[in-house]
């Protein structure tokens, strides 16, 4: 009687620091969108760089990629470029498009959070 | 018959112990590994931004009808430009040493594409057995 006691007092004292480390390598362990938005602005970026007439029109960004007319544009919570389905960042809640002086800055939001980086030089 | 529990106050902080060392030393890996990806995200980036100067330049020579062979500076980018039969290969000197060899339509004068040769490619930093 004495043995079971004692185990179920070790089980529930190792219960809270096995549920808080479960937590934490959860947390760690989740698909990490920030690290993956900024690969997927790196490629997106080396696109640009060979793009020609670059051209924000509403909330699409339009270009001449390798002689195609091609848009950079939200559908269904995902910016794809078109034509065809290339995702550069999914699951956002909304995304615009900007220039200041020479740059192109593209704004997007998650999950509540809003973060803008620049993805093109037009001089 | 009597039993000895010495040691279960130690024994239990010692499960304890090996539990956060555990959750610790993963943890520790995964942030390694996010600011390894970090670190080869702007060093990318870095490339492109002086890439972007390059071909800038290119193209605009190009519009101009006034590329020549040589060295050049744009945007505190050094780079020796030198004409191909498919294109053009730039050699950049500094900030960051690499080749581009450029898809070049001279008559027509438009830029397609281009191919970016890294010296400090991390396929060429594995370090190989022996």
């Amino acid at each position: 009687m004495m043995q079971i006691l004692l185990g179920l007092a070790v089980i529930a004292m190792l219960m809270p620091v096995c549920t808080l480390s479960i937590a934490v390598l959860c947390r760690q362990t989740s698909f990490d969108h920030q690290i993956q938005d900024e690969i997927a602005l790196t490629q997106l970026r080396r696109m640009l760089i060979v793009a020609d007439s670059l051209e924000i029109s509403g909330a699409e960004l339009n270009m001449e990629y390798q002689g195609e007319i091609r848009c950079l544009q939200m559908v269904n919570s995902n910016l794809i470029m078109k034509p065809g389905t290339l995702i550069f960042l999914p699951q956002i809640e909304d995304c615009r498009f900007r220039k200041e002086g020479n740059v192109f800055l593209l704004s997007w939001q998650r999950s509540g959070v809003t973060q803008e980086r620049a993805i093109a030089y037009a001089p | 018959m009597l039993r000895s529990r010495r040691g279960f106050v130690s024994l239990f902080f010692l499960t304890v112990l090996m539990l956060c060392s555990d959750v610790a030393g993963i943890l520790l890996v995964n942030i390694c590994r996010r600011a390894e990806a970090a670190e080869n995200i702007c060093r990318a980036n870095a490339y492109l931004v002086q890439e972007s100067a390059v071909i800038n330049a290119v193209q605009c020579s190009l519009k101009n009808d006034s590329l020549k062979e040589g060295s050049c500076e744009t945007a505190g980018t050094v780079y020796t430009l030198e004409l191909t039969g498919e294109g053009a290969q730039v050699q950049i000197l500094q900030p960051f040493p690499e080749t581009l060899i450029l898809d070049l339509d001279l008559e027509e004068g438009i830029f397609s594409d281009y191919e970016a040769i890294r010296f400090d490619d991390v396929s060429s930093r594995i370090p190989t057995t022996r």
